[in-house]
């Protein structure tokens, strides 16, 4: 089984004020991952209670998710329950990505009701 | 002058191949925001993340969402960014947000008081002061 990975990302954000005023940032990178064994990727349930999304990895990871539901929220935890460590909090439609390199897991709680999120949790290893 | 609005957009695209060439996934993913006028201000610069951490004050954005986008741009140290824990010293302190490698950048809809009193974002670097740029952007409130 591969244990050896490719892993590239690529962000661009802009700002545009009602005014014409505009700012825009953006960055690209590669990461080489060795010896991976935690790779998580689909989509998910995301309930009112804690929800995990991976579980503790050894080194560190990359982590996506983005929200389908059309209503409700979700915010998303670094940890495996519900806590202060706030990733990010995520609207219909938006989405998150960010690079931990700690051995906390990842979970969510959505607002009212269970919503579908899109993800991806990849172990990177101490090298990445 | 009538309320002015702004508008955010955050697109993305991440890949993952295995050492045989095979696709295991590729997302692509994008929003814009609906025209936001409760966003006050928006940021963008360079800032230089010290040792024992330093603030990006954002005084006038919603403490609950930000979004926010930063990309360590320095050579040698990673840099870790967090809700500041000095604003609320809460228990338990606040927890990195990410931690950026030399060209790697993160992007999420923050929110900044998780501690129920933060209003800006903490960035430390390890070992030497690294610079990092940034975007930052009121979002509405969830």
């Amino acid at each position: 089984m591969a244990k050896n990975y490719t892993f590239n990302a690529n962000i661009s954000c802009s700002a545009t004020s009602g005014t014409g005023y505009t700012q825009s940032q953006s960055g690209g990178f590669t990461l080489n991952l060795t010896g991976i064994d935690q790779l998580e990727t689909g989509r998910k349930d995301i309930g009112t209670s804690n929800t995990v999304i991976m579980t503790a990895p050894t080194y560190g990871k990359v982590v996506y998710v983005r929200n389908l539901d059309d209503t409700n929220f979700i915010t998303v935890y670094s940890n495996a329950t519900a806590g202060d460590d706030v990733i990010g909090v995520l609207e219909p439609g938006e989405w998150l990505f960010t690079i931990l390199r700690d051995t906390q897991a990842i979970g969510a709680n959505a607002d009212t009701a269970a919503v579908t999120v899109e993800y991806f949790a990849v172990e990177i290893d101490a090298n990445a | 002058m009538a309320t002015m609005h702004t508008t955010f957009t955050a697109s993305g695209s991440f890949t993952l191949t295995d050492e045989n060439g095979v696709n295991i996934f590729s997302y692509s993913p994008s929003f814009t925001t609906l025209p936001n006028t409760s966003a006050k201000a928006l940021y963008a610069g360079e800032h230089l993340a010290a040792t024992a951490g330093s603030e990006i004050a954002l005084a006038e954005v919603n403490d609950d969402r930000v979004y926010t986008f930063i990309k360590n741009v320095d050579n040698d140290y990673p840099v870790e960014v967090e809700a500041s824990l000095s604003e609320g010293g809460g228990s338990p302190a606040p927890k990195e947000m990410a931690d950026l490698n030399p060209g790697e950048c993160f992007f999420s809809p923050m929110e900044l008081n998780g501690d129920g009193s933060g209003n800006s974002l903490k960035v430390t670097s390890a070992t030497a002061a690294q610079k990092v740029q940034y975007l930052l952007c009121g979002a509405i409130d969830n």
